[in-house]
């Protein structure tokens, strides 16, 4: 199993340092408000809601999209990611649009949207803090709450200074500035806002989306129309359900009682415009299996990538996806599919920490087997040299004898640079073979 | 008139495949029962409406807004002109509610102006905003704003400063659904635009997790809880 960009993820030093120790106060926040609150209770009602939206998604689909549409706003349908893409293109093209600003949407990165836009001739700029940063970079968001986690202020300076023209500073709140300074004018002058959906409310159609920064309220207030993209599984059953969500989602993601920000989007004002585009995608597929269903709960707080010892050590970057971490390994293959795809599971050690920390109770180690079983079926699995050494392995452990004299062959040859395992020992230390095996010292007892 | 139509092929593509994965695999959960035990940490409203704001008084304090208590309109008016001075701030935008703009025509030497018609520009330009909150929640600290056109809607962002409004009978304990009675009826009465619940000044840690305040909203929000109002 590999993780293409590993290497080029470790290469800076810094880089590496600032993920460890930035998680590290992530996780410690979380623990000290998890403490105010009844955390077990919320997170089993959390999970019990999320089963149950699950289960009788169909209707509460067609209840959300009456209630939003009786609130003024229109409801557009995507099975796949370039109907969503269409819907947004076509929803700019007829308001005439050129240029969008963007709020907070990981739904947008997974449709690479902008991309789309640019082609389309209409500009759209990031309005998120982290998100503008690494699309001046040039890059993807590493952390699903944190995009620019990854750079460093220095880097984040160069960044500026060379894509802005401002004087190079690492000063976090002179950085700060000119992006709001920046970004000022293209809210006034954009033509349409687009943000994604933290949690749609069924029996209400009210859209609640969720920041710290105020840059999603302007993106969906300040332009004259409003696109709201949403994922299938973001219903809940009622608005009264909310609260639930909230106290957990703000203490999983940024260890906040509450977010800054709290938008119910009630349908647009007299004059405005509110789209919804419901997007697929995918989903349907994961819905369809019980086995990941849960995975449709996700709150995207980012607690598991937080917690989890491989995006601690290679970054969100690494795992080539939208979506990094526990639970990006769980849905980036049912999302994407490919061979690619099909590795992520294995890009885990199975500690189980992620579930641990799940704020809905998602069993995510379970899943990564179970997609780990169906790579194999489905014949998605690593190259030959790896099935090889399985199906040799396999014979050996199958016979006593052989086990026995494979067991002193390793004893003898593991110090030595054995041919072949060059990749494997070339940022790995091996283990001292003990001087005799256990039966060995057994018998001499 | 809207422009785009609804695309009913994605409808009955989608609707479709749920349908089907639902039929392939029913669920079988029913509706989590509603549970009595509050999941909050905060006393419940039966504290009194002065151990309340203690509580949320508190709280917002620790999210970085600044609170006072003050006894009625004119002590509220009386308090709030001198900060705003204090702040450069000699104009404000009011959002269009009866406390709010009986707050602001009692401002001596601000002068306010209704942000309902102002021009996005006119409004960005407005160093103070004043709005009205229709409840507080103690053990968030945080306020509900209700905003049915434009204008108000993006008050409580533009300016760098804003201030908010509001009677200290509205104090609730928590966000627990009970408590949120101004928000659900203006919901079911078929309020449009939006209900902001808002929690201190806007903030970014997207460098280096350095906490910042005033990222693209305000950094200075002030809260003024009035004891009694008469309009």
């Amino acid at each position: 199993m590999r993780i293409q960009p590993l290497a080029s993820s470790l290469q800076h030093p810094r880089q590496g340092a600032n993920v460890a120790a930035v998680l590290q106060g992530a996780i410690e926040a979380k623990r000290s408000v998890e403490g105010q609150v009844d955390w077990e209770a919320l997170r089993h009602r959390a999970h019990a809601l999320k089963a149950y939206t699950m289960d009788h998604l169909d209707r509460l689909l067609v209840q959300f999209e009456a209630a939003f549409q009786a609130r003024g706003g229109r409801i557009l349908w995507a099975a796949s990611r370039e109907d969503a893409v269409a819907h947004v293109t076509s929803i700019c093209r007829s308001h005439g649009v050129t240029s969008v600003v963007k709020g907070k949407s990981m739904l947008s990165e997974e449709l690479e949207l902008n991309a789309h836009l640019e082609r389309a001739g209409i500009a759209a700029v990031e309005t998120d803090l982290g998100e503008y940063i690494v699309q001046l970079a040039g890059q993807g968001p590493s952390h699903v709450t944190a995009p620019a986690l990854h750079l460093s202020r220095q880097q984040i300076g160069e960044v500026f200074a060379r894509r802005l023209g401002i004087p190079y500073s690492d000063d976090p709140h002179v950085l700060m500035e000119a992006a709001r300074t920046r970004l000022r004018n293209r809210y006034l002058t954009a033509g349409a806002g687009i943000t994604g959906v933290n949690f749609a409310a069924a029996d209400t159609g009210t859209i609640v989306v969720v920041e710290n920064e105020g840059n999603g309220g302007l993106s969906a207030a300040v332009p004259p129309v409003h696109i709201a993209l949403m994922g299938i599984e973001k219903l809940i059953p009622r608005l009264r359900d909310l609260p639930v969500f909230l106290a957990v989602l703000a203490r999983s993601a940024t260890g906040q009682k509450l977010t800054s920000y709290t938008h119910h989007f009630l349908g647009p004002p007299p004059g405005r415009h509110l789209y919804c585009v419901l997007v697929d995608a995918g989903r349907s597929t994961m819905l369809a299996d019980p086995r990941l269903r849960e995975a449709l709960y996700c709150i995207r707080c980012g607690a598991c990538l937080n917690v989890c010892p491989v995006y601690r050590r290679a970054g969100g970057l690494a795992y080539g996806s939208t979506y990094a971490g526990p639970i990006g390994s769980v849905i980036t293959p049912q999302l994407r599919g490919g061979s690619a795809a099909a590795q992520l599971p294995y890009a885990s050690s199975l500690c189980g920490a992620c579930k641990q920390e799940c704020p809905v109770m998602i069993d995510l180690p379970h899943q990564l087997v179970y997609l780990r079983s169906k790579a194999v079926r489905d014949g998605k699995t690593a190259d030959s040299d790896e099935r090889w050494m399985m199906r040799a392995f396999t014979w050996c452990m199958r016979r006593p004898w052989a086990y026995r004299m494979a067991s002193a062959v390793v004893r003898v040859a593991l110090p030595h640079n054995v041919p072949g395992l060059q990749r494997w020992t070339r940022r790995r230390r091996l283990p001292r073979p003990p001087a005799q095996s256990f039966r060995q010292w057994w018998r001499r007892r | 008139m809207n422009a785009v139509k609804p695309t009913h092929d994605g409808r009955a593509a989608v609707l479709g495949a749920v349908a089907a994965a639902l039929r392939s695999h029913p669920g079988s959960v029913q509706m989590p029962l509603d549970t009595a035990k509050r999941t909050s940490a905060a006393p419940p409203d039966a504290s009194g409406p002065e151990t309340l704001a203690r509580t949320f008084i508190a709280s917002a304090q620790a999210l970085g807004a600044t609170v006072s208590v003050v006894d009625d309109v004119e002590a509220c008016a009386a308090m709030l002109g001198p900060d705003l001075l204090a702040l450069a701030c000699s104009h404000v935008a009011v959002q269009s509610s009866p406390l709010a703009g009986a707050i602001a025509l009692r401002l001596v030497d601000v002068h306010s102006e209704a942000a309902q018609g102002m021009a996005l520009s006119a409004l960005e330009a407005m160093p103070c905003a004043i709005l009205e909150a229709r409840a507080f929640f103690a053990d968030t600290g945080c306020a509900l704003i209700l905003a049915d056109n434009p204008e108000d809607r993006v008050l409580p962002y533009l300016p760098r400063t804003c201030c908010i409004v509001g009677t200290l009978d509205r104090v609730h304990a928590s966000l627990e659904s009970e408590d949120q009675a101004e928000l659900h009826v203006a919901v079911d009465a078929g309020m449009r635009g939006e209900a902001l619940i808002i929690g201190g000044p806007s903030r970014t840690a997207d460098i280096e997790k350095i906490l910042i305040l005033g990222a693209h909203g305000p950094a200075d929000v002030r809260i003024y809880l009035i004891r009694e109002v008469e309009l």
